[in-house]
């Protein structure tokens, strides 16, 4: 497997972490069962919340839809992991995507499944859009984190050269999809081969990251590598990437891997490049195989805050307390509880909330692993920041827009290219929370856009109503005029001023109300 | 379980402010070794007062400005510009002058700027050049390296620091003497060549005695202080490479009457200036060609302030010079966004 990467130098940005090949979780995983009940949160992609397709008290069976995509939205449909009983449609709160309408399920017999899906034997041989219809039907997202609908994101049109799947892991600490490279290298390349499909691109790369020891294979390459000789498809190969966070970031991946950039409010396909996650691509080769949609998925439950670290499959709604259970329970030193990886994760209030289709990883921290808490001191200009920014932002600059509230400035230094990937924040001396700084003052800028926007269109329809009111009393006098054309002066002159005045007086408090 | 749930990132890499200063003032350990080999106990009893000094007017400058006093004490950027002063300044000098030079750079310069991080300009540099305005003939007063007498003691340094006695009036005369700089300007002013003024008793091999040594001391420190990542290498090659690059055409066009970019590379507080004070993040420049251009300016300056200007050293006024220019030049030198054109 030849090496493709151009530049073999390391990037300018970043954040080295040792490779974590098996924090502890070892190289099996775990099933988790199913727990009592699931909750099925209806906002677990990017878009808007699903709709609920069924009623409290309702039977519901193994991979039958339970909410679809709003109508007219960006969103995913969302299926019952297990057979049951829907108990409850009621918010509960997610720490990621705030509170949410979820579905809970009593779970009674799991082996009840829905016919609904059967195996596609063939999937290569369906067109692209039929594909695609399906891969929606599945309610897959993007499982590295970023839970965009997937059947959305393979629709680039043309002009893709290159697929990247992403076996990169961004984050110390996360390790699922090592895990699933190692155990189920063939379901991914199957994936990678329907996505191929799709996108009709010439070459796959799989990006895997670099061992701590640079000159043997890990054991997720030697899986991959073996299965790659196995199915015996040239447009595959293999791509080590450095173990620098945060390389498995899309944008990140493909500058390294073929050398292009994104350009900003672009898509990797402006670059001519797609990029999935290996989840999303096994994920996808498992729904046509079996008929079995988005409903499990491989956590990595993991930190000096649980006894036996692990990766365990847990069925989409299971509570968080009891993926921990799996991995040996709380340690004495768990401290804080994160959904995702130590840099970019979400802390969680409480373990009682659902995996969600996001949830590549419960990192319970140990004391030890936590940052100390000092307080924070002022920006002394270090640059330490501007070093590792992936995006090659000046964050002490940013900072210094920020504190002067100067939002065309911070717009100018690029606050909307922050990818929040906290490199930042971890090389600050002075402690300062930059990307939190910067999340609050991206979303300030995004609600001063929209409230501009919002101005402009009433400030639109206000003229386009005048123009309109306008052109009907002109409209009204000369039809007035002409059928009193007979009539003496005096006659004419009353009931046309009397209408005038009418749609002036009705005109001059609808005005009030579009002002109001 | 419940958890607390602050934002993240959840790791931080552990670098802290006095963290950075701590290592600053190991890497002006060399220096201050060599300097206090050559002038004496004066040195730290410069450094001990103006620590003294720096601490308290911090303290009242945090108090009144109702901040936290151990936070910011404990920071160590008080101390560090506490050593910049006393490793500026002469060292035998009376405390006043250190007085005024640290309430100069902590109150004026630092804290009336707003504290740590939002000065404009160098506080030492600042405190510095207030007294070299203030109190020349106190600070043109440097121990004569070149007589072979060795330091002065601790009682003509302590006598100097408390009453201010002239050390020309407390010792034989030959003690003190103009600084190599100060010697070249006079002595080049005097119609002399280069190789004249090298025979004179204060000069060695490559620039005045002692002089050397305590750049290529501080050269040391700067080293190390790149290799540890506190500084990077811009503000550093920059500087050199504008002092040493017009020196270097002056010197090829008449090496007579011009000082050898050597000399001035290892002559007065260059590698003081050239590692720790022009590398002050917070006065600096914020990007890496920002920084270039900032070090480059610094070296230019510098040159032309001690070739032509009124004092022999004009690294401090240079420093000060670039720093006012540095919010012009943050703004044309921010570095091309990921995804943007150039």
């Amino acid at each position: 497997m030849n090496h493709p990467r151009k530049s073999s130098e390391l990037p300018e940005w970043g954040i080295p972490f040792p490779r974590p090949v098996a924090t502890g979780t070892g190289l099996r995983i775990i099933e988790a069962g199913l727990p009592a009940t699931l909750v099925l949160p209806l906002n677990q992609h990017i878009g808007a919340a699903a709709k609920p397709l069924v009623t409290v008290g309702e039977k519901v069976l193994r991979g039958q839809p339970v909410a679809a995509t709003a109508t007219g939205h960006l969103g995913s449909r969302i299926h019952a992991p297990a057979a049951g009983i829907v108990t409850a449609i009621e918010p509960v709160e997610t720490s990621a995507r705030g509170i949410a309408l979820a579905i809970k399920i009593a779970v009674d017999d799991k082996n009840n499944h829905w016919n609904g899906y059967t195996p596609v034997p063939q999937p290569l041989e369906m067109t692209p859009r039929s594909i695609r219809d399906a891969v929606l039907e599945a309610g897959i997202v993007g499982l590295g984190g970023a839970m965009f609908p997937t059947g959305v994101k393979l629709n680039p049109g043309s002009g893709i050269s290159t697929l990247i799947l992403n076996g990169a892991e961004c984050e110390p600490q996360i390790n699922c999809d090592d895990a699933l490279m190692r155990h189920q290298p063939m379901e991914i390349l199957m994936g990678a081969q329907i996505i191929l499909r799709i996108l009709e691109a010439d070459e796959c790369l799989i990006a895997i990251k670099q061992g701590s020891d640079a000159g043997s294979k890990t054991p997720a390459h030697a899986a991959l590598a073996a299965a790659l000789e196995e199915l015996n498809d040239d447009r595959f190969r293999i791509a080590i990437v450095p173990a620098i966070y945060p390389v498995g970031g899309e944008a990140q991946l493909i500058e390294l891997l073929v050398e292009k950039e994104i350009p900003t409010r672009g898509l990797p396909w402006d670059a001519g490049v797609a990029c999935q996650n290996v989840g999303t691509a096994a994920a996808i080769n498992r729904f046509f195989a079996t008929g079995e949609p988005l409903i499990r998925r491989i956590v990595t439950v993991t930190g000096k805050g649980v006894k036996n670290p692990a990766n365990v499959i847990a069925h989409i709604g299971t509570p968080l307390s009891h993926v921990i259970d799996c991995a040996g329970g709380y340690s004495e030193s768990a401290s804080r509880l994160v959904l995702g990886g130590p840099m970019m994760g979400i802390a969680a209030t409480s373990d009682a909330q659902p995996v969600t289709k996001a949830t590549n990883c419960v990192y319970v921290a140990g004391a030890s692993e936590l940052s100390i808490e000092t307080p924070e001191m002022p920006c002394i200009r270090c640059g330490d920041c501007a070093q590792v920014c992936p995006a090659n932002l000046s964050p002490q600059l940013l900072l210094q827009a920020q504190r002067a509230n100067n939002f065309e400035n911070l717009q100018q230094l690029g606050l909307m290219d922050c990818i929040e990937c906290g490199c930042c924040d971890y090389v600050c001396p002075s402690q300062i929370p930059l990307t939190r700084n910067f999340h609050t003052s991206k979303r300030d800028v995004w609600e001063t856009r929209t409230a501009r926007l919002r101005a402009r269109q009433a400030e639109q329809r206000y003229s386009s109503r005048n123009q309109r009111l306008r052109a009907q009393t002109e409209q009204v006098d000369t039809n007035l005029e002409n059928q009193l054309s007979g009539f003496s002066h005096q006659a004419k002159i009353a009931p046309l001023d009397e209408l005038k005045r009418r749609i002036a007086k009705n005109q001059s408090t609808s005005d009030k109300e579009t002002k109001d | 379980m419940e958890f607390p749930a602050p934002s993240g990132p959840h790791w931080h890499g552990g670098s802290t402010v006095s963290g950075m200063m701590r290592k600053v003032m190991i890497g002006l350990a060399p220096i201050a070794a060599v300097s206090i080999w050559f002038f004496g106990p004066g040195v730290l009893i410069n450094f001990g007062f103006a620590v003294l000094m720096c601490l308290l007017l911090e303290f009242i400058a945090l108090r009144m400005r109702d901040r936290p006093t151990r936070v910011f004490l404990s920071d160590g950027s008080a101390v560090v510009t506490a050593a910049l002063i006393s490793l500026a300044l002469p060292p035998l000098i009376p405390w006043w002058v250190i007085a005024t030079a640290c309430i100069f750079a902590i109150v004026i310069a630092k804290h009336l700027y707003g504290g740590l991080g939002f000065n404009l300009f160098n506080p030492a540099m600042v405190g510095y050049v207030t007294v070299l305005i203030a109190f020349p003939q106190h600070m043109a007063v440097w121990p004569d390296i070149g007589n072979n007498l060795g330091s002065p003691g601790l009682y003509a340094a302590l006598d100097c620091f408390l009453f201010g006695t002239s050390p020309s009036q407390l010792i034989p005369d030959i003690y003190t003497a103009a600084t190599p700089l100060d010697q070249i300007k006079i002595q080049l002013g005097q119609m002399r060549t280069m190789d004249e003024i090298f025979l004179l008793p204060g000069f060695g091999d490559i620039a005045g005695k002692g002089w050397g040594w305590i750049n290529l001391a501080a050269l040391v420190g700067g080293i190390w202080l790149l290799t540890t990542g506190v500084i990077r290498w811009h503000i550093p090659v920059a500087m050199l490479a504008g002092l040493m690059g017009l020196a270097y055409g002056f010197y090829i066009l008449d090496s007579a009457t011009n000082p050898s970019p050597l000399v001035e590379a290892l002559s007065g507080g260059t590698m003081l200036g050239v590692f720790f004070i022009a590398t002050d993040p917070v006065s600096a420049a914020a990007s890496d060609r920002g920084k270039l251009i900032y070090g480059f300016g610094i070296g230019v300056l510098c040159y032309v302030l001690r070739r032509w200007g009124s004092n022999p050293d004009g690294l401090a006024f240079a420093v000060l010079l670039m720093n006012m220019a540095v919010p012009l030049i943050d703004r044309f030198t921010v570095p091309r966004i990921y995804g943007h054109r150039s």
